[in-house]
C-alpha cells in the first residue's frame, strides 16, 4: 500500500504537529531509515538521536523522544518520509524487531484472555451484580425519560417562539439532567436541537421534527419490550445503553471483506470531544459500515485507519434494525484502494433503499451512500449531483469545488453522507484513484 | 409553514385547532402536547422517507487534456509555495512545468486557484491545463484565469483603468508607437493629478526620443516638484534635447583635458618618462555656485550631511551626462580617460562617471571603471560595486566575482552574484569556499556568506543540487550562538536545495 503525505498529516493531532511532521520529513535529519513488511525505522536527530519506529499493520509510531503528543513529530516525518518514498528497504535493526516482537505478544496475550474460560461461580456473581445495575440504571433513565417528555410539552405548550429567547444554556441543562439519567443518546439529540434554534429560515419546523424525534424515541423506550428484537437493540442504543465493544466484536454480526475506506470525517460537536467517522464499504457485498472512534480534547484516536486505503477483514456490526454502525476486526496491512466498488446506480435507487430503511427504523438519519457516475453541478449559487438519468440532490460541504474539478464535468464515483436533505461528499474516484473531498 | 410547525411556535395553549396530518389517525390517545410531539416525530421519517430528486442541468465538460498531469508531490509542492511554504521557489518550478509539458493535476485546482494571488497567478496560469481553465470559468473568483486571454484594449485601459494598469498600458504603447503614446499622456494631462501626471510622465522612458522633447519642456516647468524631477530626468537622457545639451556645456566647463603631447624629440620623450608630463591630465575646477537653471534642469543643490558642496555639484552634475560624450570630447577611449592623472577632485569625478554609466547603462565604461577604480578618501568613499556589476556580461561578472571571493571580499561577491543565475564553475568555487570559511572559528557577525545563503539556494545551478544530502561542519570554535544561528540558516539552505532536487527529480 502507497500511503500520501496527505493521508499521513490526517494522523497527526494538531495542525502543529502536522507542519513540524511535514518539516521533518526530510531526508536529511534522519540516519539509519529502512523499512521492511511490517515496520519502518529511522534515527532522527533532534535535541538528541531518537530512535523512531512505526508499524506498518496499524500505523502506530513509537519514538524515544520525550513529547507526549501521539503520534509525534518524528513519528509522522517517518511516515512522511515513507510516503514520499524516500524510506528504502531493508532488514529490521534489533531495537525495532524486538518492538515488533512485544506488540504481537501482547496482542495474542490479550486474545488468550479473552479466549480463557471463567469461573461459574465468579461468573454468576459478577452477572448478578450486573443485572442489580442494571436494573437501578433503568429507573434512573425512566426518571430522566418523564423530566424530559414534561419539559418538551412544556416547549410546545408555551411555542418554539418562546425557547428562541432562552439561550443555549435552557438546552445544555436539560442535556445535562440526561446524562445524570445515563441516557447520553437522548442528550446529544437536546444538545443538537439547541443548536438549530434560530439557525436558517425553516428552524422552527426542524427544532419540532427533532423534539418529535426524541418524544418518538422516548415513547418506544417505554415499551421495548413489545418491540422486535432488532428494534430493541436499536432503540437501547438511541437511549445511551450501549453495548461494550468487546461484545460487538465478540456477538455481533460479521461480515468479511475487502473493505474500502471511502470517506473520513471529524465531528467537533461537544467541546472537548472530537468524534471521528469512519466509512468503510465491502468491495463484494457493498455493505456500508461505520466506524466511530472518540478522543477526548486532542489525544490521538485508538486505531489508525486512512480515507482512500482497503483492508482485507471482518465488520462486527451493532445489533438493530438496518444496522450501519461497526467495528473493524482482524485487519490485514493497507491496502491500494480497489477501483471502483459497488454503489447506487441513480440517485432513485438510493432514495428508494434509504425510504425502506427509515420506514424500518424511523430514527435512521444519516446514510453513506456510493453513487456511482454522478456529475456535480453548480446551479446558481447551489450545488447539486447530477446522475445519469439527470435526477439531482442538493449538495452540501466545502469539497463541492474539488469534487467538480476532479469529476470535469464528467461522471464520477462519489462516497457521502445524505441526510434527507442534502449529500455531503467525503471521497470521489476515477481512473487515478482515491481523492478525498472536504468534509462540512 | 405547514399547519403543525405554526401550531408548536405559537403554542398549545395559545390555539384551539389541532390540524390532521398524513398520520393522524395511528397516534395514541395521550395528552395534547405529547401528541403533537409524537405526530411531528413520525413526520419527520415520513418526509426523510419520501425525499425525492430534482432535476438539474449538468454542466458542459471540460475539454481532453493534452498535458499529463505532474506526479502528486510536485503538485503537494506547488500548492505549498503558493501558501507560503518555499514561494521563493515557485517561478521556477512553474517554469519547469511548462517546459516538461506538464500540468497540474485535478485535484489540487481549486487550492491552486484560491491560492495564487499578485504575480503568482501569472507563474501558474500556464500549468493549469484544460481542466483548470474550464474550472476557472465557472467561479467568479478565479475570472483572473481568462483575463489575460482576452488582451484589453490598452485606450481603454489608459482612460479608465487603475493608476498601475495604466502606466502599464502606456509602457505598452510606448513600445511599438511611442508619439501615440505620448499623444495619450497629452490629451489628460491637464485633467490629471500630481502624483498621477509623475507617475505616468516616468513612463516615458520606453521609446524616449528627440519627439519627446518638447512635452517634457513643458512638464518641467510643471507646478509640482515631483513632476518637474521626473520630466528632467528624461530631458537629461534624450540625446540632443535641450537639457541634454546644457548639461555636457556645463560639465564641459568643469572639466579640463590636456591630452598627450606628442615630443617630437628624443629628449622630448626621455623628458616626458621622467616628469610624467606627456601623460594625459583630467583635472576640474567644480563651481563656486551653482548655475541658474541648476535645479530646473533636474540638479540636485544640496549635498548630503558631511559631504562638500563643490564636491558634490561636480559628482552631481558629472552624472548627468552620458559618459560616451567624453570619448569623442577627448578623443580617447574610457580606459585611457580613466587612467589620466588627476588633480585633488579625481574621487569626484570618478564617482560621477560611475554614476553617469549607471544612469546611460554604459557596459564598457562600468568594466573600464571597475578595472582601473581607486579612491583614496577615507570619508564618503564611493563604492562602484552595487551600482555598476549588474552592468556587466556573464562571463566578466563571474571573473569579478571569483577575483573578489579570492580577495576574501565576501560582500563584493554578494553584490556582483545576486540576482544572476551561477555557472558550474562559479559554484564549486563559491561552495569550497564556503566550506573553508565554515571551518574558521564563528565569531563574524553580520556575515556576508550568511545572508548570501538564500540568493545562493535559488541561484545554484542543477549540478549543485547534491549539496542538498551533504554534511556541512561548523567549526565548533567561536560563539555558540552564532554557531547555532549558521546551523539554522544552512538547514534552511540545504532544505530548499532539497526541493529543488526532489522537484527535478520527479519531472524527468
Amino acid at each position: 500500500m502507497s500511503l500520501t503525505v496527505d493521508q499521513v498529516l490526517a494522523l497527526a493531532p494538531d495542525p502543529a504537529s502536522a507542519t513540524a511532521g511535514r518539516k521533518l520529513g526530510s531526508p536529511k535529519t534522519w540516519k539509519g531509515l529502512g523499512h521492511d513488511e511490517r515496520a519502518l525505522w529511522g534515527e532522527c536527530q533532534g535535541s538528541a538521536l531518537y530512535q523512531v519506529k512505526v508499524d506498518l499493520a496499524d500505523l502506530t509510531a513509537s519514538c524515544s523522544c520525550p513529547s507526549r503528543k501521539f503520534p509525534c513529530k518524528h513519528g509522522l516525518g517517518l511516515l512522511v518520509l515513507h510516503a514520499s518514498g524516500h524510506v528504502p528497504g531493508g532488514a529490521a535493526p534489533g531495537w525495532v524487531a524486538e518492538w515488533i516482537g512485544k506488540r504481537a505478544e501482547k496482542a495474542e496475550k490479550k486474545a488468550a484472555k479473552a479466549a480463557e474460560p471463567v469461573d461459574p461461580a465468579a461468573a454468576e456473581k459478577a452477572a448478578a451484580q450486573a443485572a442489580k445495575r442494571a436494573e437501578k440504571r433503568l429507573d434512573r433513565m425512566a426518571e430522566g425519560l418523564d423530566g424530559l417528555d414534561a419539559w418538551m410539552a412544556d416547549i410546545v405548550r408555551e411555542g418554539l417562539a418562546s425557547v428562541e429567547t432562552k439561550g443555549p444554556q435552557y438546552f445544555e441543562a436539560q442535556a445535562a439532567r440526561l446524562v445524570d439519567a445515563q441516557a447520553s443518546g437522548l442528550a446529544g439529540r437536546v444538545r443538537r436541537i439547541g443548536e438549530l434554534v434560530g439557525a436558517g429560515e425553516d428552524w422552527p419546523r426542524r427544532v419540532l421534527e427533532e423534539l418529535g424525534q426524541a418524544a418518538l424515541l422516548a415513547h418506544a423506550f417505554r415499551r421495548v419490550d413489545q418491540l422486535d428484537p432488532a428494534l430493541q437493540a436499536t432503540v437501547r442504543q438511541l437511549v445511551g445503553l450501549n453495548e461494550k465493544q468487546d461484545q460487538i466484536l465478540a456477538s455481533g454480526e460479521r461480515v468479511a471483506d475487502v473493505w474500502a475506506v471511502a470517506g473520513q470525517s471529524l465531528v467537533e460537536d461537544e467541546p472537548s470531544l472530537r468524534e471521528q467517522r469512519t466509512w468503510l464499504v465491502g468491495t463484494k457485498t457493498g455493505r456500508v459500515a461505520l466506524f466511530l472512534q472518540f478522543a477526548p480534547g486532542k489525544q490521538p484516536f485508538a486505531v489508525n485507519i486512512l480515507a482512500g486505503s482497503a483492508y482485507e477483514g471482518s465488520v462486527a456490526f451493532y445489533p438493530g434494525v438496518a444496522s450501519q454502525r461497526g467495528l473493524l476486526a482482524d485487519r490485514g496491512l493497507p491496502l491500494a484502494w480497489p477501483g471502483r466498488i459497488p454503489g447506487h446506480a441513480t440517485i432513485s435507487a438510493a432514495l428508494d433503499a434509504t425510504a425502506d430503511l427509515v420506514a424500518a427504523q424511523p430514527w435512521a438519519a444519516t446514510f453513506g451512500w456510493v453513487l456511482r457516475d454522478v456529475v456535480p453541478a453548480l446551479s446558481g449559487s447551489a450545488w447539486a449531483l447530477v446522475d445519469s438519468q439527470g435526477d439531482a440532490l442538493p449538495m452540501s460541504g466545502v469539497g463541492a469545488w474539488k469534487l467538480l474539478a476532479v469529476s470535469g464535468g464528467r461522471p464520477v464515483d462519489v462516497f457521502g453522507e445524505w441526510d434527507g436533505r442534502a449529500f455531503l461528499p467525503l471521497g470521489a474516484w476515477s481512473s487515478s484513484g482515491f481523492v478525498p473531498v472536504g468534509g462540512r | 409553514m405547514d399547519a403543525l410547525t405554526k401550531l408548536a411556535l405559537v403554542g398549545t395553549r395559545n390555539a384551539a385547532e389541532q390540524p390532521a396530518t398524513a398520520v393522524s389517525a395511528i397516534l395514541p390517545d395521550v395528552e395534547r402536547e405529547r401528541r403533537l410531539l409524537l405526530e411531528a416525530g413520525a413526520l419527520a421519517a415520513y418526509r426523510r422517507a419520501g425525499a425525492v430528486s430534482v432535476r438539474v442541468e449538468p454542466p458542459a465538460p471540460a475539454p481532453e487534456e493534452t498535458l499529463q498531469p505532474c506526479p502528486p508531490r510536485v503538485a503537494a509542492h506547488v500548492v505549498g509555495m503558493l501558501q507560503g511554504t518555499h514561494g521563493e521557489l515557485l517561478g521556477e518550478t512553474a517554469r519547469l512545468l511548462a517546459a516538461k509539458g506538464r500540468r497540474l493535476p485535478a485535484e489540487v485546482l481549486p487550492a491552486v486557484l484560491d491560492a495564487a494571488s499578485g504575480r503568482n497567478r501569472e507563474l501558474v496560469a500556464p500549468i493549469l491545463g484544460e481542466r483548470g481553465r474550464w474550472l476557472a470559468r465557472l467561479s467568479e473568483a478565479w475570472k483572473w484565469v481568462h483575463e489575460a486571454d482576452v488582451a484589453p484594449d490598452p485606450k481603454v485601459t489608459f482612460d479608465e483603468g487603475a493608476l498601475e494598469a495604466r502606466a502599464a498600458a502606456l509602457r505598452q504603447i510606448r513600445a511599438s508607437d511611442p508619439a501615440r503614446g505620448r499623444g495619450w499622456l497629452e490629451a489628460v494631462w491637464k485633467a490629471e493629478k500630481a502624483n498621477v501626471r509623475a507617475r505616468l510622465v516616468a513612463e516615458l522612458s520606453v521609446g524616449l526620443g528627440p519627439d519627446d522633447v518638447p512635452f517634457l519642456e513643458s512638464a518641467r516647468g510643471d507646478r509640482a516638484q515631483l513632476v518637474r524631477s521626473a520630466a528632467a530626468e528624461l530631458l537629461i537622457r534624450v540625446p540632443g534635447s535641450p537639457t541634454a545639451g546644457r548639461m555636457r556645456d556645463r560639465v564641459g566647463a568643469m572639466l579640463i583635458w590636456t591630452g598627450a603631447s606628442a615630443p617630437s624629440s628624443a629628449f622630448g620623450r626621455l623628458a616626458a618618462m621622467v616628469t610624467g608630463s606627456g601623460k594625459p591630465k583630467l583635472s576640474a575646477s567644480p563651481p563656486q555656485e551653482p548655475d541658474a537653471e541648476w535645479e530646473a534642469d533636474g540638479l540636485t543643490k544640496e549635498p548630503p550631511q558631511g559631504v562638500g558642496k563643490r564636491a558634490f555639484w561636480l559628482a552631481e552634475a558629472i552624472a548627468a551626462v552620458d559618459p560616451k560624450h567624453w570619448e569623442t570630447a577627448f578623443g580617447a577611449t574610457p580606459e585611457e580617460i580613466l587612467a589620466a592623472e588627476r588633480d585633488e577632485w579625481g574621487p569626484n569625478v570618478q564617482e560621477g562617471l560611475a554614476r553617469a554609466a549607471t544612469r546611460f547603462e554604459r557596459a564598457d565604461w562600468a568594466v573600464a571603471l571597475l578595472a582601473s577604480w581607486s579612491d583614496d578618501r577615507k570619508r564618503h568613499a564611493f563604492d562602484p560595486w552595487p551600482f555598476l556589476a549588474k552592468l556587466l556580461s556573464p562571463e566578466l561578472a563571474e571573473q569579478a566575482a571569483l577575483e573578489a571571493m579570492a580577495a576574501g571580499n565576501a560582500e563584493r561577491v554578494a553584490q556582483i552574484v545576486t540576482g544572476r543565475p551561477w555557472s558550474d564553475r562559479f559554484a564549486a568555487v563559491w561552495v569550497a569556499q564556503l566550506r573553508a570559511h565554515l571551518s574558521k572559528p564563528r565569531g563574524q557577525w553580520p556575515d556576508p556568506w550568511l545572508d548570501l545563503l538564500p540568493t545562493a539556494a535559488i541561484a545554484l545551478p542543477e549540478s549543485a543540487l547534491g549539496l542538498a544530502a551533504e554534511t556541512f561542519d561548523i567549526s565548533a570554535d567561536g560563539n555558540a550562538w552564532l554557531a547555532q544561528e549558521w546551523r539554522r540558516r544552512l538547514d534552511d539552505f540545504q532544505e530548499t536545495l532539497r526541493v529543488r532536487r526532489e522537484i527535478r527529480e520527479d519531472l524527468p
